[in-house]
C-alpha cells in the first residue's frame, strides 16, 4: 500500500503545486491590496478591498470543498477510466490496497490544502483585527492572539473535530470510492457511470444520515463540544470599535453521534465491497 | 517443457456480442506464439483476459499452473496495445515503478535496455513519441523475469528502426522457462520469431500449429497463410 501512496502523490505533485500556487496567488493579491489600503490612510474595508476579500476568500473555500470530495475519492475516476489504469490493475496487489492508498493518499493531499487554507484564514482574521482596532492592535500580536485564544486554548477540542474532520473524510470517501467502483463495474460508459455512480452515493449519504440522525434523537447519543473563543475581536465592527483584546466567550456543539458509527459501519462495509468489486468485477 | 499458459473453452461476451467463443489451446515454456488476425477478431479480449483485465464470461485458464486470480498476475507481464505509463514520469520513475511493484523486476537489466533502446532516464513520457513511449513499455514488459509475456500490437504505429529493435529485444529476451504471446497483423516484420501460431477470427480459433510444420505443409509463409484465410472473411 505504501507503494500506491507513494506514486498516487507523485502524480499528483504538480497539480497540488499549482493549485497552491493559485490559492496563494489570489489570497496574496488580496492581501496585498488590503495592506496597500492600510498604508494609504484608509481605515475600514473598502470596497474593492471588500471584494478582493470576499472573491479569495470564497475561492479558497470552493476549493477545499471540491477537494474534500475529490481527494476523499482517492481521484477514483482516474483509475477507473484511464488507459494508465491499466498499469494498476495487472500490478499484483489486492483492490483493498489499491483503494486504501489512494484513499490515504489523498488524505495527505487534502492536508495540503487545508493547512495552508488555515494559515491563509488566519492572516485574514488578523488583518480584520488590525482593521477593527483602527491599528491600535499590531498584525503580529494579532495572529499571535489568533493562534493562542483559537487554536492553542482549545487544543483538545480542535483535536476532536480534526478527528471528526478525518472520520468524515474517510467515510466520504469510502462512499465514493464504492458508488464509482459498482458503478464502474456495471456500466462501461463513462458519463452512464459517473451519473449512476453520483446518484448512488447521494443516496447512500441521504439514508445513512437521515437513519443516523433519527436513532441519535430516540437514543439521545450526541456528544458535546465546548470551544471558547474571543468573539469580540471577530464578532462585528462593535467588538472592532473597542479596540480590546479580551471577552472570550464558550460556545457549545452537540454533535449526534449516531450518524458517524452508522456511517462508520456502512463505510467499512463499503470499502469492503468497492475492493472485492474492484479485484473481481472491474474490467477495462 | 512446462505448460506456462493453458485455456479451456475460455469466453467472453459483451452483453450479447460474443467476443471470444471458446478458445483452448496450450502453451509450453520457450515457445512464442503469434495470436494472428484482424481488427475486431478477439486478440486483445484474449491478452486482456490472461492479463487479469478482464473476467471470463466462460471456461477457464492457468497460468503456470495457478487459476486465474491474484496470482497470475505475478507470472504475466502484459504489454497493451496504447500507452499506459503516468505522463509524469521519466523513464526512470517508470523503473521505479515497476521495481517497487514487482518482485521479479530486474532493474539492471532495465537500465541496459533503456540504454539499448537509446532512451534517456530523464525523458518524460508525455513528451516522448509513441515509438519511444513503446520502447519504453517494452523495457519494463521485458525487464520483469515474468513466466508469460503479452504483447498486444508491440508493432503497431513504430517506425522501421523501432520495429527492428523491438524485435530484437524480444530475440534477446526469450529464455526456456518462460512464452510470449505477440498478438499483431504486422505478420511479414515478426513471423521469423514465431514457434507457434494461432490465427484467431471472430473469437473462434482458426487455426493453430508449429509455425514451421505449417510452412511446409502448406508450402506457404505465415504471412501467407494469414491472407490466405482472412481475405474471404
Amino acid at each position: 500500500m505504501l507503494e500506491i501512496i507513494k506514486y498516487q502523490l507523485k502524480g499528483r505533485l504538480q497539480a497540488i503545486l499549482s493549485l497552491l500556487l493559485i490559492i496563494g496567488v489570489i489570497n496574496a493579491v488580496a492581501l496585498v491590496a488590503g495592506i496597500y489600503d492600510f498604508a494609504i490612510g484608509t481605515r475600514s474595508l473598502t470596497p474593492l478591498f471588500g471584494f478582493l476579500i470576499f472573491a479569495a476568500m470564497a475561492g479558497t473555500w470552493i476549493v477545499a470543498i471540491v477537494m474534500f470530495f475529490r481527494c476523499s475519492s482517492g481521484h477514483v475516476n482516474e483509475l477507473l477510466f484511464k488507459d494508465t489504469s491499466y498499469l494498476m490493475l495487472t500490478v499484483p496487489r489486492r483492490g483493498w490496497q489499491i483503494l486504501g492508498g489512494r484513499l490515504v493518499a489523498g488524505l495527505a493531499e487534502f492536508l495540503m490544502y487545508v493547512l495552508p487554507m488555515l494559515v491563509i484564514m488566519s492572516v485574514y482574521a488578523a488583518t480584520f483585527t488590525v482593521y477593527g482596532t483602527n491599528g491600535k492592535t499590531g498584525f503580529f500580536a494579532a495572529m499571535a492572539f489568533v493562534y493562542r485564544d483559537v487554536f492553542a486554548k482549545n487544543f483538545l477540542v480542535l483535536l476532536k473535530l480534526f478527528g471528526l474532520g478525518i472520520f468524515m473524510f474517510v467515510s466520504t470517501g469510502a462512499f465514493i470510492m464504492f458508488a464509482g467502483v459498482a458503478a464502474r463495474s456495471f456500466v462501461r460508459g463513462k458519463k452512464l457511470a459517473t451519473t449512476i455512480g453520483i446518484v448512488l452515493f447521494l443516496l447512500i449519504s441521504d439514508w445513512a444520515t437521515k437513519l443516523g440522525t433519527w436513532i441519535s434523537e430516540m437514543l439521545g447519543w450526541y456528544v458535546n463540544v465546548p470551544i471558547s473563543l474571543a468573539t469580540n475581536q471577530f464578532g462585528g465592527m462593535k467588538g472592532f470599535a473597542s479596540g480590546e483584546m479580551s471577552g472570550a466567550i464558550g460556545q457549545q456543539f452537540a454533535i449526534p453521534l449516531a450518524p458517524f458509527l452508522i456511517f462508520l459501519v456502512i463505510s467499512a462495509i463499503l470499502f469492503a465491497c468497492a475492493s472485492w468489486l474492484m479485484e473481481r468485477k472491474v474490467e477495462l | 517443457m512446462a505448460v506456462i499458459l493453458e485455456t479451456d473453452n475460455l469466453k467472453k461476451n459483451y452483453f450479447s456480442k460474443q467476443a471470444l467463443r471458446g478458445v483452448s489451446l496450450k502453451l509450453e515454456s520457450g515457445r512464442i506464439l503469434g495470436l494472428m488476425g484482424p481488427n475486431g477478431s478477439g486478440k486483445t479480449t484474449f491478452l486482456k483476459l490472461i492479463a487479469g483485465l478482464q473476467k471470463p464470461t466462460g471456461g477457464k485458464f492457468t497460468v503456470f499452473g495457478q487459476r486465474a486470480g491474484f496470482e497470475t498476475k505475478k507470472h504475466v507481464s502484459f504489454l497493451p496495445d496504447r500507452n499506459t505509463l503516468y505522463p509524469w514520469m521519466s523513464s526512470l520513475d517508470a523503473i521505479d515503478f515497476y521495481d517497487d511493484f514487482f518482485d521479479d523486476f530486474d532493474r539492471e537489466k532495465a537500465l541496459d535496455m533503456l540504454d539499448f533502446m537509446k532512451l534517456k532516464k530523464d525523458d518524460r513520457v508525455k513528451t516522448m513519441s509513441k515509438g519511444m513511449i513503446e520502447k519504453l513499455n517494452l523495457t519494463l514488459t521485458f525487464s520483469r523475469k515474468a513466466k508469460l509475456f503479452l504483447l498486444d500490437e508491440p508493432l503497431g504505429g513504430v517506425d522501421p528502426v523501432a520495429r527492428e529493435r523491438i524485435v530484437s529485444t524480444i530475440i534477446k529476451t526469450w529464455t526456456e522457462d518462460s512464452a510470449i504471446i505477440i498478438s499483431t497483423h504486422l505478420v511479414n516484420d515478426v513471423e521469423h520469431i514465431f514457434n507457434d501460431v494461432a490465427f484467431i477470427g471472430d473469437g473462434e480459433l482458426i487455426l493453430t500449429g508449429d509455425a514451421e510444420t505449417l510452412r511446409t505443409e502448406r508450402g506457404k509463409s505465415i504471412d501467407q497463410l494469414y491472407i490466405q484465410i482472412f481475405s474471404d472473411k
